[in-house]
Parts: structure tokens; C-alpha cells; sequence
């Protein structure tokens, strides 16, 4: 019986990876504290009951070989260091106590915050006015207010705010001003609607205000030349920084929301249209399902005329325009690239609308009779714009693993800031996925061929024309991401540089025609990639300090906090509240990071030579097929990355032999040197591309199908994810189906259901794949109606998104900027990755004895 | 809610979609009496009632025994009254010739009676006597095929203000269904049910372990087509549970 026993205790203590000398020493002292501890009885068992969440972290994996020692320090913390919640311990519980009531207070707040305060903003007597904003001014200087009452009003408030900006405080009265506007911020947050994000933008605007006024008037020390030129170069950018805070507030504050103008009855009044998709070296496989999608669009047939614009001028795509019976569009020389590609389709066709897909966005069905009723309810208008929507991973999304689970790079641009323009009638033509008045496109001269932005500049000179834009917020065309970091970067080079152009070449500032927030809105655009030298500043700025003891900000550490922090934290608070579902906090540092170093050079350059530059078509649809690091890119930020490392030790050399009323100076800086790191750690991890091997990308999706095998039996499923080249479903009974079966997928299109031959590839677990097999043009026309092109096919693609939390984004961007670090270890050359592997490693290790302060419970 | 359902000619599987639409409806918790009114007496074998068994309605009304007496409870909430064809076959020529069923189940409010959700008729295509049963039903459903010869039929057909035309064994993969199917969306646009049944496999085998393919096979897509056309008629009746 005992030998049994002990033999399945030595075997448990095997199986949990002991040595077998090791396990004979567990097995020994088992028996050992078991004969003289009578480790049964209930009061053990109590104990052992109480504190085994403490010990989970080490019971729940396998034995290692320090683990006695890890068991002795966790046990040593809780009986000597943890405090535990007794009652003796009477001021704990209590602050306990009060905090738990405090917090309960705040929820009960938020409750009724959120239960009462939103019919107030409902019953605004400005609601009306509110619904119809672009009329907004009007209605209150025309019906409600006359223009004076409005000038004095005005007069007063900016009087008031110049008093609230300018007004020196001492640091106690600054302490108790930020942590009042901070309090009522916390508690605005909470309140649904508009009128609270209004409020957070006022808050923050006053705590910025007050911030660069102070920065400009109190922090420069005039005293010492070198002090000043660093303490000026780092104003210059907080300025820029500012401006673009200030300006993106106004953009944003409103976004417009605009709904779908109903068409007509009478299909007669219907405008006819030329959809153009327009192509240069693209693969003819990208090519197709746009061509297909287009044809299944809903609108009278004898009104609708597709054209392909291929300015490769390729045989095979002329053959498979005719095939699939659309126009072919070629033209004699590649001038202007796209826009000269589009004003030359204009002299071809003549349609009153021109809808633009560039040939990888395949449009949804729905996509003309959702736009085109504006064009018919506003005659001035010019342009119907809609989001740019991908169902393949960006390099970020890809590098990062982050796709369809928070939003992406520009769905702050199309989620929120094309609204927002919207509302000031500035929403931007973006090149695709847009329809537009020929007759108003022909007033201007065509596409403007001047930049290569020729998007943004044909809508500023629709502007300035008088035309009308809008921008509807739902995602009807979907297309491929960039594919490789490089790609990427490089198209936003070309943005940015287009933006610059524009810039310089037709200032939207000047000239005729625009409204004043139109300026606004086009400055904000073209200033934001403007963003690259004052980011770079940013990421050095700290080391004037720790390397040249230089003064940037001349103040005191603790007058620096009480500045710069509420700055941050309200600018934080209100992003997070007014643009939280479409870029989470800290996020938008990485992107801007990333790009900072690679567009810096290109907008200043044409910033002063606006003609140089030319059109660099960005690659899509290609394969990534081994996972490397992109050494040549990520090299800007490693050495960044090294001088904020040195600046660390710097930092801490000086602790040790520095002055000591300087230490609390140099921590804080190190801090700023910390973030910094954080930051490019997140941007040197997107560099390290992850394999992307899949010809065809997957769309995750959950439609209903059916499928029918050899011998007539028909099930039903659900179709789990779909490519061109095949589908994925999931099943409730799937023994009947052996792979390599002949079946046939069935899918439904409005009244009508179609059938695609296809072989099972996989059939795991109630998911089985299918390959298609042959399928006939029209099967493939058919197949991406039924499923690219439906009209309800991107509108749930942020189902799986969760709120922006600021401290949890920030966690994130933390885990991720180790991560990134982690992964430029793996990719150095040979000792280097063999030293820091082992470096990791043994940090790791030394970590693995800190005893847990909390219990895991699940 | 009284429903009839009827095939355009023979063969079209009335019967079946009977059984399957009974089926459903029970499923989805309603209290169902689904009747035969065919001589041939098929939807009894659809519900495992043997043919062994003399009971059913027209039994019944000969012998006097009335036709409450020959109802089968299948399911808590799901009954059937068979035709009673080999009961019908032990009867004389007088007794016979006292059977009317366009008469009997035109003059009887079966709902009202009964106290039944639903009361669904699998009404004969030959007998044009029972049309005045199906003039009084709330739906009437009659079943055809998306072919030429439905085409054609349907085409001489009287189509009642009441009457929905059902496409059974639906066959995707042909080009002339689907064309039928354009046509008819068209042409009988306000007579077409909104949805059709599709060519399955599942429901023969079922009938061969002489159960509905509805339950019988939970699986199929002949469940899910009939479960939509179940919700349909649930949704006509004004009230969804």
C-alpha cells in the first residue's frame, strides 16, 4: 500500500519536470512533514486554502530549479512585509473604506450624470439649429441673436480668456486651478453627448492656453545664447503642436454625421454615371473583383457605364475588359500620372456623375443609391466622399497584431476628421471611393495635375469654386492595405509631399473663395504632415539637458509639472473623449513616430521647392513570404533610440555626482527620456515584418450558406470567412463530408441564390474549408456580389473594437514598445543576439524571485 | 390560423412541406393540428402513424365516430389527422357515400373548435371542391416547381387574393430555375411566399425513417428554409414569440 503511494507521489513529482533526485528529496520531505504536521486536518488545509492563490504562479506551472527559493521569498513576504487588512490596522481600513465610498459616489455620479444630463442637451433651444449644422451661424445670427449682441458677447468671453491665460499664479494658486478644471474634466468625461466633449475641449484649450503662455513668457533663459536656441528650437515645435491641437480641436468638435438623401421614385430623374477605375501596373487578379463588384451595382442599367482607365495600357486587361463587356480607356502618353489618367477618361465619356475606385477597392452594391441622392437634393454640390475601408492588415495592424481589434491608422482620418470637416462643407476628395459632378470637375479644368496630392488640391480648387462637398460616414468600398512597412511610409511621403505642394503652390489660406473655417480645415490637413521635425525634436530635445546641461525649459521642476502635466493630461482626456473610437490615446505618438523621421526631409523640401517630386504608385496585393526586420527603416529609430539610452546613463551619472537641486530636474527629464523610449520602441517593433504568405486575404464575416454534396444532400451553415479563391464555414454536423469532396456553396444575393463548385480542403471541428474549382466568369462575377460587394460588407468591421481606456492604451503601447525591443534583440547579427537573448533571459530570471503582492483568483 | 396548402399538380411534395411547416411550427411552440385530406393518406407515414391503423377523419364521419376521436398527438403540441384510407376501404357504399370533406372542413371553423394555434390542411390538387375551403383560409399556399411545365400551369392558373405561391425542390444549380425564378418574381410578385424550399436530399431519406426532415434531420438547409417560412407565417399572424 505505501510503496503504491509513494511511488504515485514520485511519479506526480516526475511529471511535473523534477529531476528524479529532486523529486525522491520532494517525496521525502512530503512524507516527512506528513508524519510529524498531521497536514490533513482541516487547520492546515484552512491555511493551505487561504494562501494558495499567493503561491498560483508557481503551483500552476512546471517545477523549476530555483523554485524552493521562490516558494521561501513568497512566503517570507506574506508573513513578514504584506500588511495584511486586519483590523488592527485601523487607518488602512479606513482609508479603505473611504475610497471604496468615494469610488461609489463617482459611479452613482456618472449614473446620474449619464441618466440626466442629456435630455438638457436635447432640449438645447440651439438643437434645431444644431440638426442642420452647416446653417448653424446662420440660424443663431438671423433668428436669435442680433449681430452686436453676438460682437460683445464675444468681446467679453475672449476678454475673460485672455485674463484666464495671462493671469500669473503662484505654484499653489496653479496647483489648485489645474486640480479644479482637472476634476471637473473627470467628471464631464462621463456625461454622454456632445455638450460634454465641447466642455473637455474648453477645459483643455484653457489649460494649453495658459501652458504655451507661460512657456513663452516664463521659461526662456535669456541669459545663456546656447539655453535659449535649444529652449527656442523646442518652443518652436510645442507652438506647431499646439496650433495643430488648437485647429483639430475646431475640426473635430462637431462632427456632422451626415445621413443618406432618399432618390427619387422616378427612375427617369436619376443622373447617368461614369464609374472609372483607373489602374497603372496592378495585377489583373486585384483588378477583377472591382470590375465585378461595379457590374452588380444597383442603378438602371442604361445610366451606369464602366470604364477601366490602364495607363499600363496591357493587353490582357483589354481583353478582359471586353470580356466582361466594360469600356477600356487608353490614352497615348503616362503625363500627371492618375489625375491626367481621370482628365482624359472626362474627355472620353460624358455622364453627369463620375464615380472614382481605384482598382483595388471593390465598391458594394449600395454605393450609388446611398451617394447620389445628395447630388440631386444640392445643386452647388461637387463631391460625395466615402471612407477608405481595408480588409487586409496594414503594416502596423500586421506588425503589431492588432487587426480588427482597434482601429486602424486612418480611421481617425475617416471616422472623425472627415466628418468634422464636413460640418465647415471642407470634407476632402480622397481619390477613391468618391463620386463627383462632371460639369463641376470640367469648371475647375479637370483633376488638378499640378501636385502629387491631385485629390485634395481638385477638392480646394472645388472650394474655392463654390462647389459643395460632403462626406458620408459609411464604409462602401474595401481594398487592399499597403503591404510592407517600407510601402507604406512611402505613400505617406508622397501625401505629405503632395500636402506641402499644395501648400506652397495654392495656399489655402490665401486667395479667393474659401470660408474661414474651409482654411482651417485645409491648414490643419496640410499642417499635420508638417509633423516630422517637431516630432524628431521631441524624441532629442531631453538630451540638450542631460548631454549639454542645457536649459530648455527654464523652471523650476516643480513649476515644469504643474504646467506641463495637466497640459498633457486634459489634451489626453479629450482626445481620448472626442476621438477615443477611432485612435486610442498614445497611439497616435507611434504613427506619428514612424513617420516623423521619413517625412521630414520631403515636406521641407518642397515646402521650399514645391515643383520638385514626382508620383509613386503605391504597391499592393504582394506577399511578404519570410519575416524579417526592415533594418534600412527601423535604422533612424534605433539611433534614436541609443542617444535616449545614453541619455539615460547621463541622466543617472548626474543623480550621482550632479548638484542636488538640480536631481529633481534630471529625474524628470529622464522620465521625459523614458516616454521617449517607449515611443520609439513601438515604432522600431512595427519594423520586424511578420510573414504574410496568403495570396488571397481572408474576410472574416458570418453570412448564412448552404452547401450541397455529391449526392444531392443540402446543409445549411454559416460562412466564417471568405477570399476569392475559396471559403471557410462552419457547420453543425460535418462527419458526412470527407476532405477532397465535390461540393457545391451556396450563397444568396437578395431574391436570387447562386451556387459555386468548389473541393473541401479542411474539415476540423465542425470548420470546413472550401477551394473553389473552376468557376466560370460568371460564377466569379456572382461570387463577389454575394459577398465583396454586399451592402452590409464592411459595416460591422469595428464590432469587435473595445472603448479607448487612456491608461490601458497606455499599458498597451508599453507592452508593445518592450516587444519591439524583444524583437530587435531576435534580429541583431549573431553575438549581439546570442548576448541580448541571454541579457532578457536573465532578467527574466532575476525577476522570477519577486514574490507576488497580489493572489491570482480567477 | 387556418393554412391550406396545395399543390399546382402532382408531385410537386404538398404533402411533405405539410409535415416539415407542421413540424416547425411545433417547434417553435406552437400548439399545431396538421390535416390530410388526400385519399392517398401519405402525411400519417411522415409522422410514424402505420397504415395498420384504420383511424382517420373520413373514417370517422362514416362510421359516425366523428373525426375528433381519430387524431394522433405526436408531440405535446403537434397533432395529426390522417385521411384513414385503409379504414375507409373496410366501409360499404352507403357509408361511403357519406363522406364530404369540402362540405365537412369548409362549415367547420377548426380553430375556433379546437382551440389549436394553427390547423393545417394538406388539401388535394384535384379536388376543386376544397376551394372554398381555401378561399376561408388566412394562407394558402400553393406548391410548385420552378419548371416549365409550373411555369405553364401557374400561367392558366387562377391565383386567389389569398394565395402564395411556394417554390419546393428549388434547384440552384440550374440556370432555367433561376431564369423561372426572375420571371416569376416579376409576374406573381405579390403572389410569390417570400421564401422557397430548395432541392434537398434530406427530405426523402427522412420520409424513409418516416419523420419529418425538419426534425429529423436538424442540420439540413430544408430546416432552414422552412424555419423562414415558418417565421413568415408567424410574422402574418401579427404576433412573433
Amino acid at each position: 500500500m505505501i510503496p503504491i503511494l509513494l511511488r504515485k507521489q514520485y511519479s506526480a513529482a516526475r511529471r511535473r519536470h523534477m529531476g528524479p533526485i529532486t523529486a525522491l528529496i520532494f517525496v521525502f520531505l512530503r512524507v516527512l512533514a506528513y508524519t510529524f504536521l498531521r497536514l490533513e486536518n482541516s487547520a492546515w488545509q484552512g491555511l493551505w486554502q487561504q494562501y494558495e492563490p499567493w503561491f498560483k504562479h508557481l503551483t500552476s506551472r512546471k517545477y523549476r530549479t530555483a523554485d524552493p527559493l521562490r516558494y521561501l521569498l513568497q512566503a517570507i513576504f506574506l508573513v513578514f512585509v504584506r500588511t495584511a487588512p486586519t483590523e488592527k490596522n485601523i487607518l488602512f481600513v479606513s482609508f479603505k473604506k473611504a475610497w471604496s465610498a468615494l469610488l461609489d459616489q463617482r459611479n452613482r455620479l456618472n449614473k446620474f450624470l449619464a441618466s440626466h444630463a442629456k435630455p438638457v442637451v436635447a432640449k438645447s433651444p440651439l438643437r434645431k439649429a444644431f440638426r442642420n449644422p452647416r446653417h448653424l451661424f446662420k440660424a443663431i445670427i438671423n433668428k436669435r441673436l442680433k449681430i452686436f449682441v453676438m460682437v460683445l458677447f464675444g468681446t467679453f468671453i475672449v476678454f475673460l480668456m485672455m485674463l484666464l491665460v495671462t493671469q500669473p499664479f503662484s505654484l499653489l494658486a496653479q496647483f489648485v486651478f489645474v486640480l479644479l478644471l482637472w476634476a471637473v474634466a473627470m467628471v464631464v468625461r462621463r456625461v454622454p453627448g456632445r455638450f460634454s466633449s465641447l466642455m473637455l475641449i474648453v477645459l483643455s484649450l484653457t489649460i494649453s492656453a495658459r501652458y504655451i503662455w507661460w512657456r513663452y513668457t516664463s521659461t526662456l533663459n535669456w541669459n545663456s545664447k546656447m539655453d535659449l536656441a535649444f529652449g527656442m528650437i523646442l518652443l518652436a515645435a510645442e507652438t506647431y503642436s499646439w496650433i495643430v491641437l488648437v485647429l483639430g480641436y475646431i475640426q473635430t468638435a462637431w462632427p456632422l454625421n451626415r445621413k443618406v438623401a432618399a432618390l427619387p421614385q422616378d427612375r427617369n430623374t436619376w443622373p447617368t454615371v461614369d464609374l472609372m477605375i483607373p489602374t497603372y501596373n496592378e495585377d489583373l487578379n486585384v483588378l477583377k473583383p472591382t470590375v465585378y463588384a461595379a457590374l452588380g451595382m444597383d442603378w438602371p442599367t442604361d445610366k451606369l457605364r464602366i470604364h477601366i482607365l490602364d495607363d499600363g495600357r496591357r493587353e490582357s486587361v483589354r481583353e478582359f475588359a471586353e470580356q466582361a463587356g466594360v469600356g477600356y480607356i487608353i490614352r497615348a502618353n503616362g503625363m500627371h500620372a492618375k489625375a491626367g489618367n481621370l482628365n482624359n477618361a472626362l474627355k472620353e465619356t460624358d455622364a453627369d456623375l463620375v464615380a472614382i475606385f481605384d482598382c483595388d477597392h471593390v465598391p458594394s452594391r449600395s454605393f450609388l443609391q446611398l451617394t447620389v441622392g445628395w447630388f440631386l437634393r444640392d445643386k452647388k454640390l461637387a463631391l460625395v466622399q466615402t471612407p477608405h475601408h481595408f480588409f487586409s492588415p496594414d503594416p502596423f495592424e500586421r506588425n503589431l497584431n492588432h487587426f480588427g481589434k482597434q482601429p486602424n491608422e486612418n480611421a481617425l482620418f475617416y471616422g472623425l476628421i472627415q466628418d468634422g470637416n464636413d460640418l465647415w462643407n471642407a470634407a476632402f476628395f480622397c481619390g477613391s471611393c468618391a463620386i463627383l459632378k462632371r460639369s463641376a470637375v470640367e469648371s475647375i479644368g479637370g483633376f488638378a495635375v499640378e501636385t502629387v496630392t491631385e485629390d485634395a488640391h481638385t477638392a480646394l480648387r472645388l472650394h474655392r469654386k463654390g462647389y459643395n462637398s460632403a462626406y458620408l460616414r459609411i464604409p462602401m468600398a474595401a481594398g487592399l492595405a499597403t503591404e510592407s512597412l517600407s510601402a507604406h511610409i512611402g505613400q505617406r511621403i508622397r501625401w505629405a509631399r503632395g500636402m506641402a505642394q499644395i501648400f506652397r503652390t495654392d495656399n489655402p489660406l490665401l486667395g479667393k473663395g474659401l470660408g474661414a473655417f474651409q482654411r482651417i480645415c485645409y491648414l490643419n490637413a496640410m499642417m499635420h504632415f508638417l509633423a516630422g521635425i517637431p516630432r524628431i525634436i521631441y524624441l532629442i530635445a531631453p538630451l540638450a539637458f542631460l548631454f549639454f546641461h542645457s536649459y530648455i525649459i527654464y523652471a523650476p521642476a516643480i513649476a515644469i509639472m504643474l504646467y506641463v502635466l495637466p497640459h498633457m493630461i486634459h489634451a489626453s482626456l479629450t482626445n481620448s473623449a472626442t476621438q477615443g473610437a477611432y485612435r486610442r490615446t498614445f497611439w497616435g505618438e507611434i504613427y506619428e513616430t514612424v513617420l516623423s523621421w521619413y517625412i521630414a526631409r520631403p515636406t521641407t523640401v518642397a515646402l521650399f521647392f514645391p515643383n520638385k517630386g514626382t508620383f509613386n504608385v503605391t504597391a499592393k496585393g504582394g506577399l511578404i513570404e519570410e519575416e524579417y526586420f526592415d533594418w534600412k527603416m527601423a535604422n533612424p529609430y534605433i539611433f534614436l533610440a541609443l542617444l535616449n539610452i545614453m541619455g539615460l546613463w547621463f541622466g543617472v551619472w548626474r543623480l550621482w555626482v550632479g548638484p542636488v537641486n538640480e536631481q529633481a530636474t534630471v529625474i524628470i527629464t529622464m522620465l521625459w527620456v523614458v516616454y521617449n523610449l517607449i515611443v520609439l520602441g513601438g515604432a522600431v517593433g512595427v519594423a520586424a515584418e511578420v510573414r504574410q504568405t496568403r495570396q488571397s486575404h481572408r474576410i472574416t464575416t458570418s453570412l448564412l450558406g448552404d452547401i450541397i454534396d455529391a449526392s444531392g444532400y443540402m446543409y445549411s451553415g454559416v460562412l466564417t470567412d471568405y477570399s476569392d479563391a475559396g471559403v471557410g464555414m462552419k457547420l453543425s454536423n460535418t462527419t458526412a463530408l470527407k476532405e477532397d469532396d465535390r461540393v457545391e456553396l451556396v450563397l444568396t444575393r437578395g431574391a436570387r441564390q447562386f451556387s459555386f463548385p468548389g473541393r473541401i480542403s479542411r474539415n476540423f471541428d465542425g470548420n470546413i474549408g472550401i477551394h473553389f474549382y473552376a468557376l466560370s466568369q460568371q460564377q466569379q462575377i456572382d461570387f463577389v456580389q454575394c459577398t465583396f460587394a454586399r451592402a452590409d460588407a464592411w459595416l460591422t468591421h469595428n464590432r469587435d473594437f473595445t472603448l479607448d481606456r487612456p491608461m490601458q492604451s497606455f499599458v498597451d503601447v508599453l507592452l508593445l514598445s518592450l516587444s519591439g525591443y524583444q524583437r530587435l534583440a531576435q534580429y541583431l547579427p549573431f553575438p549581439l543576439s546570442w548576448l541580448m537573448e541571454r541579457l532578457i533571459q536573465a532578467v527574466v530570471w532575476v525577476l522570477s524571485f519577486l514574490p507576488r503582492i497580489r493572489p491570482i483568483v480567477y | 390560423m387556418q393554412v391550406t396548402i396545395c399543390g399546382l399538380r402532382g408531385g410537386v411534395g404538398a404533402t411533405s412541406v405539410a409535415a416539415m411547416l407542421a413540424d416547425t411550427l411545433s417547434i417553435m411552440g406552437e400548439t399545431v393540428l396538421v390535416v390530410d385530406l388526400n385519399p392517398s393518406d401519405l402525411l400519417r407515414l411522415h409522422f410514424n402513424v402505420p397504415y395498420a391503423d384504420l383511424n382517420g377523419w373520413a373514417f370517422g364521419e362514416a362510421n359516425k365516430s366523428g373525426w375528433h376521436q381519430h387524431t394522433y398527438k405526436v408531440k405535446d403540441n403537434l397533432y395529426v389527422l390522417p385521411y384513414g384510407r385503409n379504414g375507409v376501404a373496410t366501409l360499404d357504399a352507403e357509408q361511403l357515400a357519406s363522406i364530404n370533406g369540402p362540405v365537412l372542413w369548409s362549415t367547420t371553423d377548426v380553430v375556433a373548435m379546437t382551440g389549436y394555434a394553427w390547423v393545417i390542411f394538406d388539401v388535394p390538387h384535384d379536388l376543386e371542391q376544397y376551394a372554398s375551403l381555401r378561399a376561408g383560409s388566412d394562407l394558402d399556399f400553393l406548391v410548385a416547381h420552378a419548371d416549365m411545365a409550373s411555369h405553364i400551369l401557374l400561367g392558366q392558373y387562377p391565383l386567389a387574393e389569398n394565395t402564395k405561391v411556394l417554390v419546393n425542390h428549388l434547384n440552384i444549380k440550374q440556370r432555367l430555375s433561376d431564369a423561372v425564378m426572375l420571371d416569376w418574381n416579376i409576374r406573381y410578385a405579390k403572389n410569390l411566399a417570400p421564401s422557397n424550399i430548395r432541392k434537398d436530399l434530406h427530405v426523402q431519406e427522412a420520409l424513409a425513417h418516416k419523420m419529418p426532415a425538419t426534425t429529423y434531420f436538424p442540420d439540413s438547409s430544408s430546416k432552414r428554409d422552412l424555419s423562414s417560412l415558418a417565421t413568415w407565417c408567424l410574422v402574418q399572424r401579427g404576433t412573433l414569440t
